[in-house]
């Protein structure tokens, strides 16, 4: 208790740190093709050299403000920033294209605030216990949660599952792509060095995302958002849509509660937390509401964005108490904390645990901020929709291309957002989910990493997948979740007739 | 009809030939066993939903091409000037862009941005051309002072500009 007080004591004293974090994520995810999560590796540099709870407070901030930024043009553009705002961009966009622009910002703003509030009061209060839950979790139950991840894409496909299934089995073998995590030889690189770490990941996910949808822009001379004629931001849009968010308690609930577990789980990562809120959503639907869904869902753009910033908080669970990082934002800040010397792994909270609450402290102060900026910087990031396309799209484009070299500093990351580009255009063309392939991607190697630890833990045999109870519990969880609703809708028909 | 159908080929042909590189790569380099069951379970996987995938989209072809339907929601136009035209757009950005990565390394990143963006607004037309000039130089200088200044991006300076200010 002492400590959480001394904690809020240095929070007070660098309170700045929090506002100034938020807007500068906001800032830099707001910008189409921009990662707020990249930019954080090039401001490295200049965060170690501050203070260490300013340096900690302030990546936190922005990591957290970065997440709401990146729903911005996704639903104003369809292009977003990452692969968990595409579910916002699913949901948002439609809605945008409707005329109800101001709406989906409400919703979006609001659950991020909620999943940023709540999950920051529950951390406070039960980081020590909930570093005890992370850690029974091993690779054998880290496998199930990412298809619990996999499982998504199938059933949010709007080109069917076969399609939504397809690309994400291409995702996972690109994520082959690079050394082998067990024999350490080098695997599908063709002949380039730049592959020998895999396929980096925000070249691709730029072309897949931003650069496609750029060249359906171009090909059709519009924005892509055909905005209505007359139509203009209005703060009562926005604050309606806000107020219709917090009429959703059990939507909010139940995705912040899988946001922060999920954040919680070392290397889950904020990405399989949407997905699984969003398919949760899904499943909890009423058959009216379910029809919306990939076309302008409330509730699964409310679900996305509340799980998304839910385990933003979630993520400092097992870097606090662990050491270990679930984030690029979390790896930023264990690199500040390994530099001042801060004690790294379950001893922080007994040498430095002032600046441990501090840290946790300011994303309670972050989630009540994050509706006030957000709703201000909603009004400017509106008038994206307003510039002509014949200036937008240079402006994107330049983004985009500085977004994929700023990666990792090499040219041949561009191209790789050229190819993914292509590849990412005519998957849309002919309706095969490109978030798919990303997820694919991005989850593949971790599966991969988890498969084979999993497969030792049990001396070669998957049995231990279906043996130990934690497991048990999520398969039975995974079954109902893929089986329940078409279940329950088999039963329902049954009944009716 | 034949378009489409040879359309719906594109995704899952690629699909195939990236699984068949794959897998072919890891039975021909020697790797182990445990390395190559993976590939080969990914790959037979892709193969049976790239299948499915592109039954599906014959039989949608074919039912449409029936019932006389347009494709719906599709991103191409009916009439083939616009068709071509479209076509030329997009080709132009990839072409430009692939102009512009082997370009940047030479010429760096002020010259190579200045005419990247220049060339993108004339293949969209846009006019006049002092408007142009002007805002392509206003996002170079954004560049150069917001990434390569404040955030010390360290974009590819190249050896013609350099020279040129010597």
């Amino acid at each position: 208790m002492d400590l959480a007080l001394e904690g809020l004591m240095i929070l007070l004293k660098v309170a700045w740190a929090v506002p100034l974090g938020i807007f500068v994520g906001m800032a830099i995810g707001a910008m189409p093709g921009l990662n707020s999560s990249g930019m954080l590796a090039v401001l490295l540099p200049v965060l170690i050299l501050l203070p260490p709870e300013i340096g900690l407070i302030f990546t936190i901030s922005l990591y957290a403000g970065g997440e709401v930024g990146n729903s911005f043009p996704s639903i104003i553009l369809n292009i977003p920033g990452n692969a968990s705002s595409a579910v916002t961009a699913a949901e948002g966009s439609p809605m945008m294209l409707r005329g109800e622009g101001g709406r989906a910002l409400g919703l979006a703003i609001m659950a991020s605030t909620i999943g940023a509030f709540g999950a920051g009061i529950v951390t406070i209060i039960a980081t020590p216990m909930l570093s005890t839950f992370a850690l029974r979790f091993s690779s054998v139950e880290i496998c199930i949660i990412i298809l619990f991840g996999l499982t998504a894409i199938a059933q949010i496909s709007s080109g069917g599952m076969a399609k939504g299934l397809l690309a994400g089995f291409v995702g996972l073998l690109m994520a082959t792509i690079g050394t082998d995590p067990m024999w350490g030889t080098f695997r599908g690189t063709f002949g380039s060095i730049y592959l020998y770490d895999g396929m980096p990941i925000v070249p691709v996910l730029i072309g897949l995302l931003a650069f496609s949808e750029v060249l359906r822009m171009i090909g059709r001379e519009t924005s892509g958002i055909m905005l209505k004629e007359g139509v203009r931001f209005h703060f009562a849009d926005l604050f309606n849509g806000a107020k219709e968010a917090l009429r959703m308690p059990f939507v909010l609930f139940r995705s912040g509660v899988t946001g922060l577990i999920v954040g919680i789980i070392p290397g889950a990562g904020t990405s399989v937390a949407t997905f699984l809120a969003y398919q949760q959503a899904l499943a909890a639907a009423p058959p009216d509401r379910r029809a919306l869904f990939n076309n302008g869902s409330p509730e699964g753009l409310v679900a996305a964005d509340c799980a998304n910033n839910a385990s933003v908080s979630g993520t400092l669970v097992p870097l606090l108490t662990l050491g270990i990082p679930g984030s690029a934002a979390a790896a930023v800040m264990l690199v500040i904390m390994a530099y001042h010397n801060l004690e790294l792994g379950p001893r922080l909270f007994t040498r430095n645990g002032d600046i441990a609450y501090a840290v946790l402290w300011s994303q309670l102060f972050a989630g009540a901020l994050i509706f006030v900026m957000g709703s201000v910087l909603a009004m400017f990031a509106y008038r994206l929709a307003l510039i002509p396309v014949k200036i937008l799209i240079p402006i994107i484009t330049m983004f985009m291309v500085i977004g994929a070299f700023g990666a990792n500093g090499y040219v041949f990351d561009i191209r790789l957002m050229l190819l993914f580009g292509v590849v990412g255009y005519l998957m849309k063309l002919f309706d095969y989910p490109v978030v798919a392939l990303l997820l694919g991607l991005i989850l593949g190697s971790l599966f991969e990493g988890h498969l084979n630890r999993g497969l030792r833990m049990g001396f070669g045999s998957p049995e231990i997948f279906f043996t130990r109870p934690l497991a048990i519990t999520l398969w039975v969880l995974l079954a109902l979740m893929v089986l329940g609703p078409p279940l329950i809708r088999l039963i329902r028909r049954r009944m009716a007739t | 009809m034949t378009i489409r159908i040879l359309g719906s080929l594109i995704v899952p042909a690629m699909a195939m030939i990236f699984a068949g590189y794959m897998v072919f790569e890891q039975y021909s380099g020697g790797y182990r066993a445990s390395t190559r069951q993976y590939a080969v379970w990914l790959g037979a996987c892709i193969a049976i939903f790239a299948v499915l995938s592109l039954i599906t989209d014959l039989r949608k072809i074919l039912r449409e091409d029936r019932a006389g339907h347009q494709r719906a929601g599709a991103d191409l136009p009916a009439a083939a000037p616009e068709r071509r035209r479209m076509a030329f757009k997009i080709g132009g950005l990839v072409a430009l862009t692939v102009v512009f990565i082997l370009v940047l390394p030479r010429a760096g990143y002020v010259l190579s941005f200045f005419g990247y963006m220049a060339a993108i607004m004339l293949i969209l037309r846009y006019r006049p051309i002092w408007k142009l000039v002007v805002i392509c130089v206003a996002l170079t200088a954004f560049v150069h002072f917001f990434f390569v200044v404040a955030f010390s991006l360290p974009l590819p300076r190249g050896s013609i500009l350099p020279a040129l200010l010597r």
